[in-house]
């Protein structure tokens, strides 16, 4: 597929966020950030992806999360209670109480929250009907300051844990019913409650900060059971659906499960054993939550992972295969911006921007062996770095082609800024209309008349650009839900656009008063698309991974389209990264470059796609990814055609049979070792993918269709940067 | 004054591996230790080698090995004609290493300012070390005299150029040659006969040292004289029979054994020498002592080895080297580091020094002391002759005859190199006749002037004719004295300084010599004249000792102490815009606090005193928001060093490590 020069750079140093809380309900996971930030996750059966994320602001602490009928409440320290607009990305409402609230419940009736406050007071408030929440009434004080608290199913009981002790409080009078005393393993330390649950049969669950998980019985005060589960403090506590497992995490960072199991005496009684502990993650767990089958955590080292829970067996032996997922911290929009033409590129920190040069390469090399490295001319330099106001953080930034225009977007407004690099000015545009709405996300057009902008309110907007004083062109119709992903042709006036549920459109925006009426299939929703340098063929990839391309004169399938769909073999398929990113080479329609977190693919739909057996990926380096598959039930699903109702069914349509090949996959273990990347003869498919460059923050073409540029953050570094996590000895050491 | 550590103890040696040089290492505190068999690197002051070479070949090495830094190896020279070159690598040095240069050497020599080390052959042929090693068997014509031989050799520079300086001997005397380097053909020299001391004086040891760019070559005589002679006179002879005359700087007492005597010169000011002590067998002992060279005084002295704990102390040559503040000395057996410090100082620190040394270590230290005695048969004047002068210069001072300035010098100066205590004897005689004829008569100022000037006298030395200055109140001379006179005593300056603010403007004499003309042009705000400003600056930049200062700043009128914080408010406001004579910083500083301490109840609670409080105050707050404005240039200039100082591997280095383009096939 030819030789590339691949531009590898480390500079940008982008600095997740730990993870604070989550809470999930109908199918959507919310996690909050310690910089105040929330990422909305989507979880389906076959696929979950990062949907969206709510930007944070230094004003706003989330200390905790709570879903009532699809709507989000956080609370935090700061003494605010928040309603969010998941469309807008913005607070709706925020209410100030004066109360520092660490900990916030929403009843199952989801008619009210309770929050444990810092004065040591428990309060009600009741959740309007439209937006926001209203103060009902608090319950009897206490000395110490409510750290967690949690409803039982009636609604009739809170319970609460606090420094020493758990109370349980009738929720009708706001008195207590019963006050336990914690055990102290120390003498003179105070125990802290740091998470406790009450499950339906009254039996209370806490994790304290001397590492004991403890069982109450919540209606005598009696302690049924106490685990020395953790060497440190257990911060986060999860119970299953069936309220037959339980598990925590804390400080030192183990998930323990602890199992309901029979005993063998007669009565047949049940008791808390503890089943099993692991080691997923390397600091503090903040906050453990059932997905589905699976269980999530997340903690200060800001990755979140996941762990399928299959019981094999019924005993309390019972063996777990855990199915691993880690999802790394980076959004799933690009935060790097490319100017092809002026090699620069713009990354997007969460309060700021930078500007870099890419560097040069000495002199036009050719003949070099693969992985053979060129000496570098220049290294990159950063040009500019521009900070938010007040710290507001960054939702989206864009950059033209030429590097000439610069543009980012917070949740209160858009700036602009005219670049001039020889010698290099900045100047800002001082007067952008109020007209024009803050970004979710922008970019330029190739001839640098407009700027598109995706506004909160689900619309697109063309702005002039101007040096002085720009212009709001035109507003588009807002679409129904919000829009996820935009695509803007090099040549050409159609853009293409698509909401959240994969519905695409495509608006003229040379001449917006040419309505274009687009039929094209809907499949599930597009997690990252592109359009040729014509903008006659779009690319578009689904968040199952799978792929396609339409024509958009014809609006229909592409004549590709079909071939793409024996692209996404098995393997592809199994891999649960969302592609970030995809780009037409502009000078060949038929090469593609898709990139995910940890992998970019360059993809030729020339070539024949790979067999199922074909390695895509660096088995050798894989061998535990294998485990990865998905069963084979869940590929069976995930392997829908898109519905091809506008569309004549037919030819086009992607061959089902690639599904029976894939049962008939050989097992993982018969598959070639050995790797199809850089090994010239073994690759004759058109699908080459490259996982030398881990994580990946972007993978795209530059401006010579032969070079790639490559940023990556290695997952170290972020570490290094992170406090100190709670040391255990080692064997050894 | 110089500070000598006790020393560490860096080699024992045991068996007939006996040192034969110590010179510099490539990098700092690193030095390089060459036996006769083999060549070791110490971190000075640090007891355990660094690296080890050992000559396995019957051949032991002849001259000290040195670091040649342009090709970082060592080179060295075994049995005379072999030449060894190797570096820190070398595991052993091997037959390889070895390249024979066909004649014999004498030494090699090296220099941060040659681009390549010197050979000096036995003939006095001077080469540079990459032509020695480029041509065997080139014919080196002998470059010295019949029976010459070479004593000892160094590298010295004189002004922009550096010379080879060989100190050789004949049977007619000493003789000095200099050859400037880079040379073609073994080099020219320029040749000049030593004066010695006397006719029988040998030489015993020399160093030469080199301040800025000159070098001055110092001599231990067989009499127990040293001797320095400035080489620059050397060069500026043109007559090749001349002779180079030389000035006495100590006197060693001759009783000791002199030839395992070692000197070397640390400072300027500074000589150290090493040495046996006691003639008895039984009770002598190796001694390291520092010399203050103006003074004649005793710096420092630690006992290097008694005679049990020295086994063959009688055999073998010893070395003394100052390298990277530490003087290194090595008996044929042992090597011990001392750290060294020398700093300017006054002489009552060194005498104080003196006076600790006297009380601690009477017994040890009565062998090396200094001779100044008038006994000496080579006196060329005579003890009649001093006494008529001594007799001549107090009565011009007393009045009794006319002033010849010029006989006045002449005998100050033949007074000052022989009997210096006669000069005090002078000073103190007409502080005492000032004493019994005040107030009708002054001191002779401008007679007094030029003793002051000549003598160089220590403020310590001649109490009775400071505290007459003050009386008299001379503003010439008082400034003669602040100038001159290095070590005045704190309640002196203290005395001037109140002398000087309670002048008035107008009743200041003409200052002499070309104090006038640098008279400031003070302004208008100005508390004081522009006169009598000049002359406080002179006594503001008196050395002080703040501590001592405290307590005489304490007796100072207020009014006089309201007038001089106005005048120092005034210097640090900055307002006056002097060009020369602008006193530092940190001493105006030190002189407020010290003013401000003194005095302190006293202008809080005076209403005059506010308003210069306050613009001092406003000026330290100046001063500190443009240190933390400084602090925080500080940090970019830092980085951009940081950047500066890597090395163009570095640079690439990091920036592969943060971005790399390759080749990849897909």
């Amino acid at each position: 597929m030819g030789e590339f020069k691949v531009h590898n750079g480390k500079f940008f140093e982008y600095m997740p966020s730990g993870i604070q809380c989550m809470s999930y309900s109908n199918h959507t996971l919310a996690v909050g950030r310690t910089d105040g930030s929330i990422d909305i996750w989507k979880v389906t059966e076959e696929s979950w992806y990062h949907q969206k994320t709510l930007p944070g602001s230094e004003q706003r602490n989330v200390q905790c999360l709570a879903w009532v009928k699809g709507r989000l409440f956080s609370a935090g320290l700061q003494g605010n209670i928040t309603e969010y607009d998941l469309v807008k990305l913005s607070p709706k409402v925020s209410h100030f109480y004066g109360h520092g609230f660490w900990c916030m419940s929403a009843s199952h009736d989801k008619s009210r929250l309770a929050v444990g406050c810092e004065d040591g007071c428990v309060r009600l408030y009741k959740i309007l009907e439209d937006k926001g929440v209203v103060y009902e009434r608090g319950f009897q004080f206490q000395k110490e300051q409510i750290v967690s608290l949690a409803w039982h199913r009636s609604g009739e009981v809170i319970v609460t844990g606090s420094i020493n002790n758990i109370r349980v409080w009738d929720v009708a009078s706001g008195q207590v019913k019963q006050r336990i005393t914690t055990q102290r393993l120390r003498r003179r330390q105070e125990v802290v409650v740091w998470c406790l649950t009450i499950l339906q049969d009254f039996t209370i669950v806490s994790g304290d900060s001397q590492g004991l998980t403890q069982f109450w019985d919540a209606r005598t005060g009696v302690s049924l059971q106490s685990f020395n589960s953790h060497r440190a403090g257990i911060f986060a506590l999860c119970v299953s659906p069936n309220e037959r497992s339980v598990y925590t995490a804390g400080a030192d960072p183990r998930i323990v499960t602890f199992s309901l199991a029979s005993t063998n005496d007669r009565n047949n009684r049940e008791e808390w054993t503890k089943a099993w502990s692991s080691h997923h993650h390397f600091h503090d767990v903040k906050a453990l939550s059932v997905v589905d089958d699976l269980l999530v955590s997340g903690g200060t080292d800001t990755i979140l992972r996941s762990t399928a829970l299959h019981r094999l067996g019924s005993d309390s032996n019972s063996q777990i295969i855990p199915k691993r997922r880690n999802d790394l911290p980076f959004p799933m929009k690009p935060l790097v911006q490319t100017a092809p033409e002026a090699n620069l590129i713009l990354c997007q920190h969460q309060c700021s921007v930078e500007l870099w040069r890419l560097g040069s390469i000495e002199k036009d090399v050719r003949d070099f062996a693969d992985g053979a490295s060129i000496s570098i001319a220049s290294g990159p330099s950063k040009l500019i770095e521009i900070r938010s106001k007040s710290g507001e953080q960054i939702i989206c930034s864009a950059l033209s082609t030429c590097g000439s225009w610069l543009a980012y977007s917070t949740v209160e407004k858009i700036r602009l800024y005219k670049v001039t690099l020889d010698p290099l000015v900045l100047h800002k545009v001082p007067l952008i209309p109020d007209s024009v709405l803050p970004s979710h996300q922008l970019k330029f057009t190739p001839d640098l008349s407009k700027l598109v902008s995706v506004t909160n309110q689900c619309s697109i907007q063309l702005v002039t650009l101007d040096d002085l004083h720009p212009i709001l062109f035109h507003t588009f119709e807002p679409m129904e839900r919000p829009i996820s992903n935009m695509a803007i042709p090099s040549k050409g006036s159609v853009m293409a656009v698509t909401d959240e549920s994969g519905l695409i459109k495509l608006l003229n925006f040379k001449d917006p008063s040419k309505e274009i009426q687009t039929a094209l299939p809907r499949y599930k929703p597009i997690i990252s698309m592109a359009l040729n340098y014509s903008g006659s063929l779009l690319f578009v990839v689904y968040s199952d991974r799978s792929m396609n391309e339409f024509s958009l004169h014809q609006q229909t399938y592409s004549k590709m389209s079909p071939k793409l769909a024996k692209f996404c073999t098995l393997q592809w398929l199994g891999r649960k990264q969302s592609i970030v990113h995809v780009e037409y080479n502009q000078t060949n329609d038929s090469q593609l470059i898709l990139m995910d977190n940890t992998s970019l693919v360059v993809l030729n739909k020339q070539k024949r796609p790979p067999d199922d057996y074909e390695p895509i990926y660096d088995v050798s380096a894989g061998s535990k990814r294998g485990r990865e598959a998905p069963p084979m039930s869940k590929v069976k699903r995930g392997r829908e055609a898109p519905p091809m109702s506008k569309v004549k069914r037919g030819r086009q349509a992607p061959p089902m049979s690639k599904v029976k090949r894939g049962r008939e996959a050989p097992p993982m273990s018969n598959v070639k070792h050995g790797v199809a990347v850089g090994e010239k003869n073994k690759v004759q498919h058109g699908m080459a993918a490259c996982e030398k460059y881990k994580p990946l923050l972007f993978a795209g073409f530059l401006s010579d269709p032969k070079t790639i540029l490559v940023i990556e953050r290695p997952i170290r570094s972020i570490y290094e940067k992170l406090p100190p996590a709670f040391q255990t000895k080692k064997f050894g050491t | 004054m110089a500070v000598l550590h006790d020393g560490v103890k860096v080699y024992q040696g045991i068996g007939t591996d006996t040192v034969i040089g110590i010179a510099s290492s490539s990098t700092e505190n690193e030095i390089i230790v060459t036996k006769l068999r083999s060549v070791e690197t110490f971190k000075v002051g640090d007891t355990k080698a660094l690296s080890s070479w050992s000559t396995k070949l019957p051949l032991p090495f002849s001259c000290p090995v040195i670091f040649n830094q342009s090709s970082n190896e060592f080179v060295g020279i075994c049995n005379q004609s072999s030449l060894a070159r190797w570096t820190y690598e070398t595991q052993d040095l091997s037959k390889k290493h070895f390249k024979d240069v066909g004649s014999d050497v004498r030494s090699l020599l090296t220099s941060d300012e040659l681009d390549e080390p010197v050979v000096i052959f036995c003939n006095g042929y001077v080469e540079g070390l990459d032509s020695v090693s480029a041509n065997k068997k080139k014919t080196r014509g002998r470059k010295l005299l019949r029976n010459e031989e070479i004593m000892n050799q160094w590298l010295a520079k004189e002004g922009q150029t550096v010379n080879v300086v060989l100190l050789t001997s004949r049977a007619e005397g000493y003789q000095l040659l200099m050859t400037p380097i880079p040379c073609e053909d073994g080099g020219t020299a320029v040749r000049c006969s030593l004066k010695k001391p006397t006719e029988q004086s040998t030489v015993c040891d020399s160093c030469v040292f080199e301040d800025g760019n000159m070098s001055s070559l110092f001599i231990l005589w067989s009499d127990g004289s040293i001797w320095r002679y400035h080489l620059a006179a050397v060069t500026q002879q043109e007559d090749r029979a001349s002779h180079l005359d030389g000035q006495r700087i100590l006197k060693l007492s001759s009783e000791n054994n002199l030839s395992k005597v070692c000197i070397e010169v640390v400072h300027a000011d500074f000589i150290a020498v090493s040495g046996i002590t006691g003639l008895d067998s039984q009770t002598s002992v190796e001694n390291l002592s520092i010399w203050s060279i103006p003074y004649g005084t005793l710096q420092g002295h630690v006992t290097l080895s008694t005679a049990k704990e020295s086994t063959n102390k009688d055999s073998g040559r010893r070395h003394l080297v100052y390298l990277h503040k530490y003087l290194i000395s090595a008996t044929p057996d042992s090597l011990t580091c001392h750290f060294c410090r020398c700093d300017n100082g006054t002489l009552a620190q060194a005498l104080g020094k003196l006076s600790t040394v006297q009380v601690d270590d009477n017994d040890q230290r009565e062998n090396l002391t200094i001779n100044w005695s008038t006994d000496d048969k080579e006196q060329s004047i005579s003890s009649v002759e001093i006494a008529s002068t001594k007799e001549r210069t107090l009565s011009m001072l007393l009045g009794s005859t006319k002033v010849n300035k010029t006989v006045l010098r002449k005998d100050i100066e033949s007074l000052r190199a022989h009997n210096p205590s006669d000069i005090l004897d002078i000073l103190k005689k007409v502080a005492e006749d000032f004493q019994k004829r005040k107030p009708k008569k002054g001191l002779p100022g401008t007679t007094l002037e030029i003793v002051v000037i000549i003598s160089s006298l220590a403020g310590s030395a001649c109490p009775e004719f400071l505290s007459a200055v003050l009386e008299d109140a001379n503003a010439n001379l008082i400034l003669t004295c602040l100038e001159r006179i290095k070590d005045l005593p704190e309640p002196f300056v203290v005395k001037c300084l109140e002398l000087i603010l309670s002048f008035e403007e107008g009743k200041i004499p003409a200052l002499s010599r070309n104090r006038g003309n640098v008279r400031p042009n003070v302004g208008k705000l100005c508390p004081l004249g522009p006169k009598q400003a000049w002359c406080l600056n002179q006594v503001l930049g008196c050395p002080f000792n703040t501590v001592f200062l405290l307590s005489s700043m304490k007796k100072v009128q207020f009014d006089l102490i309201l007038l001089f914080l106005k005048y120092l408010a005034f210097l640090v406001s900055k307002e006056c815009q002097w060009s020369e004579g602008d006193l530092p910083d940190e001493t105006l500083v030190d002189w407020i606090s010290v003013t401000l301490d003194a005095h302190f109840t006293q202008l809080i609670l005076t209403p005059e005193a506010k308003d210069i409080l306050v613009s001092l105050q406003s000026h330290v707050q100046q001063q500190l928001v443009f240190y933390s404005e400084v602090n925080e240039v500080k940090w970019f200039v830092q980085a951009i060093c940081k950047t500066a100082k890597k090395s163009p591997k570095d640079i690439k280095q990091s920036r592969e490590s943060t971005y790399s383009v390759e080749f990849m096939e897909l």
